[in-house]
């Protein structure tokens, strides 16, 4: 479903290019902390996601790095009509696929579980084209955060970049 | 209060827009200049590869208003909505004062003799509309020159054995050497190959009060914030504005061109940034607002005696839409090869640009590539190579400082299928139908990319990368190097415009932008586009006897 639609006005017979920004936003009382549109669960499985994307070793995880918090920017924000129903919908997802197979929810299996369902998303095994699709956009926010310039907050102190010695 | 008439309406600050802008209020011309986007300035600049062309939304636009279009790869599909940065078929050149060259790449390249003869030196190729140019490369060769000196571009004249001659050098020396074009170089001339320093129009030293490049690696999809690269918002533009004849105006999207009781052009429809419509009268009307919105701006203002489109009586308005195909490959080194020090490319090699190999007309110069940003090089892998996890964290911090990129702009040939028209369904937020971009690559485009792909992973095995692979293209779209939806030819049958950018149908009508271009070289576009907006504006000049172009058929 797209949800821009095109309104034909009365007056003189324009067309105008209407969004309809309140769909999709969560009530406030269910929102994560320090997030804008995440509701508790989801910032618990994107971070769980971001974190297998990006996974911690001597320098952090995408979790650690501030990556949640950076998409959950990008879905509140001025353009995040374009993406905040694809990630409700591929988050449902996962969380199905990992029912299905673990009977858990995403956020609470073993790392070879999670990396497990995250291939099967990948691959379009679970998900098919939506999953596949998901999964591509949410790597791409995951990886432009997490080695993108420290101001916008995915990279938190510029950890990436001392990682590999990028100077900015 | 009505706007005052002026001579000339230019629409779209671009790339040709500014040179014609410039040379008319120059010649004492009154002009005004429409851009849809705002006038940014060196304050508005950041070193953000996240807040740059390339980003969602893309920096300089198209942002000012909600304008979507629709694509599909052959009319055998329904086109789906697209929005700029979220769709990369949108198509996009920036909407802003200085158009695609505010955050280019700024190389400046002469096309080859080759480019302007594409019919006559291959032949017809099946499937597609190659066409000879009505000019050639000696027509062009002055006002390549005069692009060169009035814009500031860098080069060694003489390096490239393969380049067509030229009468004099560049204003300014080439950029330095860097790390990936030493190697670049050392490996191709171990091949008998030609490297030589390639042009851009960036700034090696101070050049008509602008600064010289400080080498950050922000290049590509960036403005400059020291203005060392040759937009015309910082070249051009400011000229115009000095001459006390030109009125830019901003955040004003042209949705019509006017016409009197006979069809003919008297001026333009547009809307400000408050969705206030106005109308701007003029005599004559330069359109160069891009290949896409050139020729949706020519479709769009049919009339009675114009019935499918302005200037359209060939039907050609819009066909023809074309774009480089990418002839990337990568390799990785054991050894460090630091690449932080930009632009980037300082080693460029034409030996297969019309290298008349059987079967591949055309083809592109190969280039080390702009410095590659750590977000960037997270997109970078090898087939095969995981995109994520573990692996990819190690690979990113093993091969960041040991990896050369070889970009190509490869001529892909023109198709009268890949167009440009006005979708039947959807409408922008001031009621105008948006284009229809319908494009996909041919099996030879495929062919000449493999080619030239081929030439690049020699080089780099040469250059002892221990790993090689190559770019793809997707099945189609069109991008920055946009061109030929307007195309200019001898016969008004099956062209738009003559060799001045003029309507073959309307005397007081021009295009001069990437449209009109042909075939679309093995280079980018932008020299060649300013070099014949330099000619088309001089054309002009020459024929303009104040009041006279309002009566008769000039030219």
């Amino acid at each position: 479903m797209d949800r821009r639609r095109f309104l034909k006005s009365a007056a003189g017979g324009t067309v105008v290019l209407a969004y309809l920004p309140a769909l999709g936003m969560p009530s406030e009382k269910s929102v994560a902390p320090a997030c804008k549109f995440f509701t508790v669960a989801q910032a618990a499985t994107v971070g769980s996601v971001v974190q297998q994307i990006v996974p911690p070793d001597e320098y952090p995880g995408a979790k650690d790095s501030g990556v949640v918090f950076y998409i959950d920017g990008i879905l509140s924000g001025r353009f995040g009509h374009f993406y905040r129903e694809r990630y409700e919908r591929g988050l449902k997802l996962l969380d199905g696929a990992s029912h299905k197979q673990f009977v858990r929810n995403f956020s609470s299996l073993e790392d070879t579980q999670q990396i497990a369902i995250l291939r099967a998303l990948e691959s379009g095994q679970a998900g098919g084209v939506e999953g596949r699709e998901f999964f591509a956009l949410i790597r791409q926010h995951t990886m432009e955060s997490y080695y993108g310039d420290p101001e916008h907050g995915g990279n938190h102190e510029g950890a990436s970049w001392e990682m590999i010695g990028f100077e900015g | 209060m009505p706007n005052k008439k002026v001579d000339v309406v230019v629409v779209g600050s671009g790339a040709g827009g500014g040179i014609v802008a410039k040379e008319l209020a120059a010649a004492g011309l009154s002009v005004v200049l429409f851009e849809r986007g705002k006038m940014h300035t060196s304050a508005d600049f950041n070193h953000s590869e996240l807040d740059c062309q390339y980003s969602v939304p893309p920096a300089y636009g198209p942002t000012v208003y909600p304008n979507p279009r629709t694509f599909r790869y052959s009319d055998r599909e329904t086109a789906r909505l697209v929005y700029p940065g979220v769709d990369e078929t949108y198509g996009k050149t920036a909407a802003a004062v200085g158009g695609a060259t505010l955050a280019y790449g700024a190389a400046a390249w002469r096309f080859k003799r080759e480019d302007f003869r594409m019919k006559s030196t291959y032949g017809s190729v099946p499937g597609t509309s190659l066409e000879d140019w009505p000019i050639t490369y000696d027509d062009l060769e002055p006002y390549y020159e005069k692009a060169e000196y009035e814009l500031g571009v860098s080069g060694l004249a003489g390096a490239d054995p393969f380049a067509e001659p030229r009468k004099k050098p560049y204003p300014l020396p080439p950029l330095p050497l860097n790390a990936q074009g030493e190697i670049i170089r050392d490996a191709a001339r171990r091949l008998g190959w030609h490297p030589f320093p390639p042009p851009f129009a960036i700034l090696t030293k101070p050049y008509k009060g602008r600064n010289a490049c400080i080498r950050c690696a922000w290049c590509l999809a960036h403005a400059c914030e020291v203005e060392a690269k040759s937009g015309t918002q910082v070249t051009m533009i400011p000229l115009a504005l000095k001459t006390g004849k030109c009125e830019l105006r901003t955040n004003s999207f042209v949705t019509r061109i006017l016409a009197d009781a006979k069809g003919r052009p008297t001026g333009v429809q547009y809307y400000d940034i408050d969705k206030q419509g106005h109308e701007q009268y003029a005599d004559l009307i330069v359109v160069a607002c891009s290949a896409t919105e050139s020729a949706r701006l020519l479709l769009n203002s049919s009339n009675k005696f114009h019935p499918r489109g302005l200037g359209n009586s060939s039907g050609q308005v819009g066909r023809n839409l074309n774009d480089h195909t990418g002839a990337d490959t990568f390799g990785l080194f054991e050894q460090e090869i630091p690449h932080d020090k930009g632009p980037g490319p300082s080693m460029a090699l034409n030996d297969w640009n019309h290298s008349h190999a059987p079967g591949i007309p055309g083809g592109g110069y190969i280039y080390n590539y702009y410095c590659t940003l750590p977000i960037e090089f997270a997109q970078i892998r090898p087939p095969g190579e995981p995109t994520w996890g573990k692996a990819h964290k190690d690979f990113q911090r093993r091969y960041f400082h040991r990896y050369l990129h070889l970009g190509s702009n490869c001529q892909a040939l023109p198709q009268e299928a890949n167009r440009i028209d006005l979708d039947p369904n959807v409408h922008d937020a001031w009621g105008m139908p948006v284009a229809r971009i319908t494009h996909s690559w041919a099996k030879i485009d495929y062919q000449i990319a493999d080619f030239v792909m081929d030439k690049g992973e020699q080089l780099l095995k040469e250059a002892g990368a221990i790993k090689i692979w190559r770019g793809g293209n997707g099945k189609g779209g069109v991008g920055d190097h946009q061109n030929g939806s307007c195309r200019m030819g001898g016969d008004p049958k099956t062209s738009v415009v003559n060799r001045y950018c003029q309507s073959h149908d309307v005397d007081n009508l021009f295009v001069a932008d990437g449209s009109v271009l042909v075939t679309d070289g093995g280079f980018n576009p932008s020299l060649t586009i300013q070099a014949v907006a330099f000619s088309a504006a001089e054309y002009i000049t020459k024929q303009w006897q104040g009041s006279a172009w309002r009566n008769g058929k000039r030219g």
